[in-house]
């Protein structure tokens, strides 16, 4: 019998505890008689808890009535030789009524790193987009307990973690004026119709997906590491193909899909660090056109959909032992049927203010508090409908986090 | 009195001089293996940040000094960062297969031994201590 999310949430906190002072861990294969290097073995364990005024069920829980469905733990294991490295990591998370606690993997890639300019990854591998996308579940890497989710949505973990299939980076250097560095991928992303990524797919309309679905994806980013000490800029940008949901549409007692050819994601970024301050902004973009239509038939009606969103932040390290930070992070949604007979949709924003601070207890053991104060409520999922949904309410969140 | 006057002065000047203690610069010193490498500032920078992954034949492993001023200065000249800055980078790299992770050790000795026993090692250590070690980079 699986055990109740609160006593899993208490085992959890438990071993972070019990476990604050543990150190990495490396296995030698020498005594296997062999002149391998050895593996290294590293790993993340956090609990959190969120709660939110107003009749906001955020991040996918009922975080209204506060909500210790709020956790992910991770193991990875890796060897490097040479110019290759190999390694993997497996990962599990309960936000809500999302990951469930399902133990998957997160990362699996072999890499050859060729020259500084070249290398190829491939496997199951982190996306690259923005500043910190592939660090989403990495607690120990930021003050905040929740980076800002107009760019880095927690509910979306699914569809811009990782994808599966290849990618060539590199640095280039490029004397007085920096580096370069580049990430070029294509793959495929699995999504499953019990994802955050799906009831994001749908908060038009609330009727949950039959099915989710999409062909392969693109994109890339590309990072100037400036001539200025701690200045670097980027621009990320991904392609979706065919990404495609049916759901059933209880008012026209029929299933409809909803494809878009191309769903397209841009975003900017800037960073800066001086000293024990760092601050950093991003700005997206997302444009799609969708066509919907009967399943098997053509379609019949359609819909343009562009989304824009940004954050700025800045942190300071006041000491060895405690970090401070705060940002504002704003989305606006709008989605505009092209034919006359679609109705208008309400635009969706949300902004966000948040402070936190981040208490290194051990060198393995942090705890972080987070307070934000939330001006709409376009980010909450259709489960609560919009009308009743609180358009100016708070939101708390803390967490613990054993990283070795 | 002036013989008082002058043993006075020198004996405050042999105490200033003494409450100084004698610190030699820092440098990125490297594994034996590792000799005939020197490293311009752009080579520095990227074999710091895990965007040249060797040197040589050999494969690069950082060792990073839980505190060190002598770490803190060389950091903050060549990658600007903090120690903890620097640790928040790499823990990002190995967390999400982007890199190997670097050893983490307590002091500069402890460094030192490492980097001795560990080819492809390199650290950031006050000169002084550079006995057995290469050095690949001055301050």
């Amino acid at each position: 019998m699986k055990p109740s999310s609160h006593k899993l949430a208490l085992a959890i906190t438990a071993v972070i505890m019990a476990a604050g002072s543990a150190s990495a861990i490396e296995v030698p294969l020498s005594f296997f008689g062999t002149n391998a290097p050895p593996i290294d073995f590293h790993g993340f364990a956090g609990q959190g808890f969120i709660v939110n005024s107003g009749n906001n069920d955020y991040l996918g829980g009922k975080s209204s009535q506060g909500t210790f469905d709020f956790r992910e733990y991770g193991v990875n294991a890796s060897m490097a030789y040479d110019k290759w490295r190999v390694g993997a990591q497996v990962y599990g998370q309960k936000l809500g009524e999302y990951g469930d606690d399902q133990i998957k993997l997160d990362w699996g890639t072999v890499d050859y790193q060729a020259t500084q300019w070249f290398g190829l990854r491939a496997g199951r591998v982190k996306m690259p987009r923005g500043l910190y996308n592939e660090t989403l579940d990495l607690d120990s890497t930021r003050a905040f307990v929740l980076l800002p989710q107009s760019v880095y949505d927690a509910r979306l973990r699914d569809f811009q973690a990782s994808f599966d299939g290849g990618m060539a980076y590199g640095n280039i250097e490029m004397g007085k004026v920096g580096s370069l560095d580049y990430k070029i991928f294509g793959g495929n992303i699995p999504m499953s119709k019990d994802s955050g990524a799906s009831d994001y797919f749908n908060v038009d309309a609330p009727f949950p997906n039959l099915a989710i679905h999409m062909d392969d994806a693109f994109g890339g980013s590309l990072f100037w590491n400036t001539p200025v000490q701690g200045l670097r800029i980027g621009y990320s940008a991904s392609d979706y193909q065919n990404l495609y949901t049916l759901r059933y549409i209880t008012p026209l007692a029929t299933d409809l899909y909803k494809n878009a050819p191309d769903y397209i994601r841009q975003l900017l970024s800037v960073e800066y660090t001086r000293g024990d301050w760092v601050f950093a902004a991003e700005g997206g973009f997302d444009d799609t056109k969708y066509n919907v239509g009967a399943p098997g038939g053509a379609p019949t009606v359609f819909l343009y959909q562009n989304n824009f969103y940004y954050y700025v932040s800045a942190t300071w390290q006041a000491n060895h032992w405690l970090q401070l930070g705060s940002y504002f992070s704003y989305t606006h949604w709008q989605q505009r049927g092209v034919n006359s007979i679609v109705p208008g949709f309400p635009n969706l924003n949300q902004a966000d203010t948040a402070i936190s601070a981040r208490f290194n207890l051990t060198d393995y053991l942090i705890f972080k508090m987070e307070a934000h104060y939330m001006q709409g409520a376009g980010e909450v999922f259709t489960q609560t409908p919009v009308p009743s949904r609180t358009d100016s309410w708070m939101m708390f969140d803390a967490k613990l986090t054993f990283t070795f | 009195m002036k013989n008082q006057i002058h043993s006075l002065l020198f004996a405050s000047v042999l105490l200033v001089a003494g409450s100084f203690t004698l610190h030699a610069d820092p440098a990125l010193l490297g594994n034996k293996g590792l000799t005939g490498q020197t490293l311009d500032a752009d080579t520095i920078k990227a074999v710091l940040l895990g965007k040249k992954s060797t040197l040589g034949d050999a494969r690069v492993i950082v060792v990073i000094i839980k505190a060190s001023d002598a770490q803190e200065a060389f950091l903050k000249d060549h990658v600007g960062m903090t120690t903890d800055q620097f640790n928040t980078y790499w823990r990002r790299l190995y967390m999400t297969g982007g890199g190997s992770a670097p050893k983490n050790v307590d002091s500069e000795d402890e460094a030192s031994k490492l980097v001795a026993a560990t080819p492809g090692a390199i650290a950031v250590i006050d000169s002084a201590k550079a006995d057995g070690l290469v050095v690949l980079a001055a301050k």
